[in-house]
């Protein structure tokens, strides 16, 4: 079983300041783009409150509280300083120290985030909850599992297979179950002369693939095996004249490449060797009348490309671009009666959606337009918990992508015993820490 | 005999297959009674072929799979060390056996595009826009199959006379397809993908022929949010020649739409409580006020059209509040689609309001908002969260 602790440990340690604003991006008085990287400065004001959470506590509700008598601010700075030019770094770091001594002077302190308490009740503990073990030993079955028909014609795209299995492991915290070294190099087998990957050893290179091989080796902070540049001018060289991404050098053009490249490159710190504001325009240019967006110009809403849209745009600090209350009310009617949610209008809920759906209505502040207690519950009636692992609807058959989208889901809902997880990034929080802020 | 080879034997005897399935080995004896003899090839236990409909056992797929993968890569490994012309075919074949088990092996359809673009023969291309719909026929939501097609597509832009002629045909394809595989979003992806290729004319004839299919499947969103891409066409086309034409065309326009609301709301009283029609009908309201109603209030010099405009603004509210309350009334019975169509209607209102707060007092005038929340709360308590958070 897992360790109730981790839960306990989790409440018990005070939020950072810093992480709560990192990805609210679109916050007054906006952000810079500097020299090389993307520098997202936020001030929120006495008592103000935002429903996406902290980094370590996504979707929770946080205020900003005083201490008695006191009055408080809070300014914070967050991105890639790696390869900005020296000057404009400096200058911006010169600021955000102002602004420190400002607030010193005046006498304004530092308010501290207040983390709500969970919103759910525990009565699902009650219900028999997740099955974090059989899901273990189910993810690392079908890892080993190579000659059956479902795992034979998966073949193609065992690269994302892998980044989900072991995300789901790493949110289980399981992760050390797993031969390092073994991974590593099969990841790096799959390389391709030209920077980027194949979705297995000997396919032909993809974005799609190379996304989650950078992310496989982020989880295990192995970043350093690769050849940075050469996976970064893949990736850039991908880029179209009007903004856009291209999967492959074969041209298809779709929202969730320009994902995926501006979230390559935000791991490898190299958001500069795109054009950001092209990338951003063009993502854009899909928004729909009812808010949501679709994979080109005019394609329909899918909570799946708005996943992508939404997390493209956080993640290079222009969530102005979104009407919230629009977006987020067309993701809330995601939900249906069973609680589960689905990825268009009349369609049947599915497990994965509890992704899509969920981390868009974090990253824009809407999640309490849900109801989170029946999702949960929807989630966990989709286990298989004889044998292991999730699947899209109530006695359906499992599979490694539910497996994880259930427990990522799960996830988001702070569900206890998991590890939290960055809406944006799609990966743990101590992942994105680490490698993007350097902790 | 190799099962590989005689999969591609069947394959080259009848080049007109349109149709592949995967049959279980049970289905497979019924098949073979039902074809007394005459013109199928079939050998009774793996391959059953007839009227161009092809049946692969599912015991075989396995074997099979693995058979054209390893000759796929054994043969695309020759052609990239030789380069030499005469494997191309073997190239050619060995991946169309593969992409008619495995729909999604990228690597095989990119194969193709290579050899396809270092001929550049036009009947090359239209042989994958052939193979690519045989591969639908059976995995209709294959990405990579759809994505090929696109390809195919923009290659030949401005070489082939024919374009405009593939496009139809490509937009006929998406609807026999989406008629077997319900709300397919790649399916109908690809068709509002086309319409940037296509002419006024084209877009104008779409519009009209989709009108009936979507009439048949209210419930299919895509079919719905494809008219509005080609509404949404048609309208920017519109204001781009209203700069210099007169304002005829843009009386037009609104006919279309007008016409659209119309139809719209007959659906919406025929078929209660169909989410897909409520927000189609969100859009069209939306883009009349804001293109027709407010637009022309604009247009000072046209007095008299700013008149009837009024008018017809006044009606237009006067309309939706009547569709609100004709479906708000609850028979006394328990058919849930009765409450459903109460929350749409009241859902679209309170949508509505607040996208064009211009119109909010308008429908104050005539609505107590109140009651719309109260309403709402009654039929629809799982979303209070939201009406909590927006009528305050």
């Amino acid at each position: 079983m897992l360790p109730t602790s981790t839960w306990a440990l989790r409440k018990a340690s005070p939020p950072k300041i810093r992480p709560w604003v990192s990805f609210v991006a679109s916050y007054d008085p906006g952000h810079w783009v500097c020299g090389g990287g993307v520098v997202h400065v936020v001030v929120a004001g006495c008592g103000s409150t935002d429903h996406r959470g902290t980094l370590e506590y996504p979707g929770r509700t946080v205020t900003l509280e005083p201490a008695e008598g006191e009055v408080c601010a809070n300014c914070s700075m967050t991105g890639d300083f790696g390869n900005c030019d020296m000057y404009k770094a400096k200058l911006v770091k010169l600021l955000w120290v102002l602004w420190v001594l400002a607030m010193r002077v005046s006498n304004i302190t530092f308010g501290r985030a207040q983390v709500a308490p969970p919103p759910l009740d525990r009565a699902w503990w009650k219900m028999g909850g997740l099955a974090a073990e059989k899901h273990i030993q189910y993810i690392l079955t079908v890892e080993k599992r190579k000659d059956d028909f479902i795992s034979v014609v998966m073949e193609h795209l065992r690269m994302s297979g892998a980044y989900w299995g072991l995300t789901t492991l790493d949110l289980l915290e399981k992760l050390d179950t797993v031969d390092v070294d073994e991974v590593v190099s099969w990841v790096m087998k799959c390389q391709h002369e030209s920077g980027g990957f194949g979705g297995n050893i000997g396919h032909d290179p993809h974005i799609l693939y190379t996304l989650s091989a950078v992310q496989v080796l982020a989880l295990f902070d192995k970043l350093n095996v690769l050849d940075i540049d050469k996976v970064t001018n893949y990736v850039a060289g991908l880029q179209n004249e009007d903004g856009s991404f291209s999967g492959d050098i074969w041209g298809e053009v779709d929202t969730r490449f320009s994902y995926i490249a501006i979230c390559c490159l935000s791991i490898l710190r190299r958001l500069n060797k795109i054009n950001v504001e092209k990338a951003v325009s063009y993502v854009v240019s899909c928004k729909n009348l009812d808010g949501g967006f679709g994979c080109t110009p005019g394609g329909e809403s899918h909570a799946g490309q708005i996943f992508c849209c939404v997390a493209a745009l956080s993640l290079t600090g222009s969530l102005h671009h979104i009407d919230k209350d629009l977006l987020g009310w067309w993701l809330c009617e995601r939900q249906v009666k069973s609680g589960g949610l689905n990825g268009r209008p009349e369609k049947l809920p599915d497990v994965c959606y509890s992704w899509w759906v969920l981390s868009s209505l974090i990253m824009i502040d809407r999640v309490h337009w849900i109801n989170k207690e029946k999702l949960v519950k929807y989630i966990l009636d989709c286990q298989d918990t004889e044998n292991g692992g999730i699947s899209d609807r109530p006695d359906d058959a499992v599979d490694v992508y539910h497996t994880y989208f259930g427990v990522a889901g799960l996830s988001l809902l702070e569900y206890p015993g998991l590890k939290a997880i960055d809406p944006a990034y799609a990966l743990p929080v101590d992942v994105v820490n680490r490698i993007v802020f350097g902790r | 005999m190799d099962l590989l080879l005689q999969f591609q034997h069947i394959l080259e005897l009848d080049p007109l297959i349109d149709e592949v399935g995967f049959v279980h080995p049970t289905q497979f004896a019924t098949l073979t009674e039902d074809s007394t003899g005459d013109a199928a090839i079939s050998d009774g236990t793996t391959f059953w072929c007839r009227d161009h409909k092809l049946g692969v056992s599912t015991q075989a797929v396995l074997p099979l799979y693995n058979a054209a993968k390893r000759a796929f890569i054994a043969a695309m490994e020759e052609y990239k060390r030789l380069g030499d012309d005469g494997l191309e075919s073997e190239v050619m074949k060995h991946s169309k056996a593969l992409l008619l088990l495995s729909s999604d092996f990228g690597t095989a359809w990119n194969s193709r595009k290579l050899v396809v673009s270092k001929k550049q023969q036009l009947s090359m291309y239209m042989g994958e826009l052939l193979l690519s719909a045989l591969v639908l026929s059976c995995s209709p939501k294959s990405d990579q199959a759809w994505s090929h097609r696109r390809w195919v597509i923009k290659s030949i832009t401005g070489k082939c006379s024919a374009l405009q002629e593939i496009l139809g045909k490509e937009s006929e394809l998406v609807e026999k397809i989406a008629e077997r595989s319900k709300m397919n979003y790649r399916a109908w992806n690809h068709r509002c993908w086309l319409v940037s290729y296509m002419t006024r004319e084209q877009v104008l004839h779409e519009l009209k022929k989709s009108r009936n299919w979507a009439g048949l499947h209210v419930a299919d969103n895509c079919c719905f949010h494809y008219r509005r891409r080609l509404m949404l066409w048609i309208l920017k086309d519109s204001t781009c020649k209203l700069e210099n034409a007169s304002p005829v065309y843009s009386v037009e326009v609104s006919e279309v739409w007008k016409e659209e609301l119309d139809w719209n709301e007959m659906l919406i009283k025929r078929y209660i409580g169909r989410e897909a029609l409520w927000l189609h009908r969100r859009f069209l309201s939306l883009c009349w006020m804001k293109q027709f109603a407010t637009n022309l209030h604009d247009v000072s010099c046209h007095s008299d059209l700013k008149i009837s405009t009024s008018d017809s603004f006044n009606s237009f509210i006067d309309n939706e509040l009547h569709l609100l309350n004709s479906c708000s009334t609850l028979p006394d019975n328990d058919f849930e689609d009765f409450q459903v169509q109460a929350t749409y209607s009241a859902t679209y209102t309170l949508w509505l309001t607040k996208q064009i707060p211009e119109f909010w007092f308008e429908f104050q005038e005539k609505l107590t908002i109140g009651n719309l929340k109260t309403m709402l709360s009654k039929v629809c308590p799982e979303r209070s969260f939201l009406w909590d958070s927006l009528i305050d």
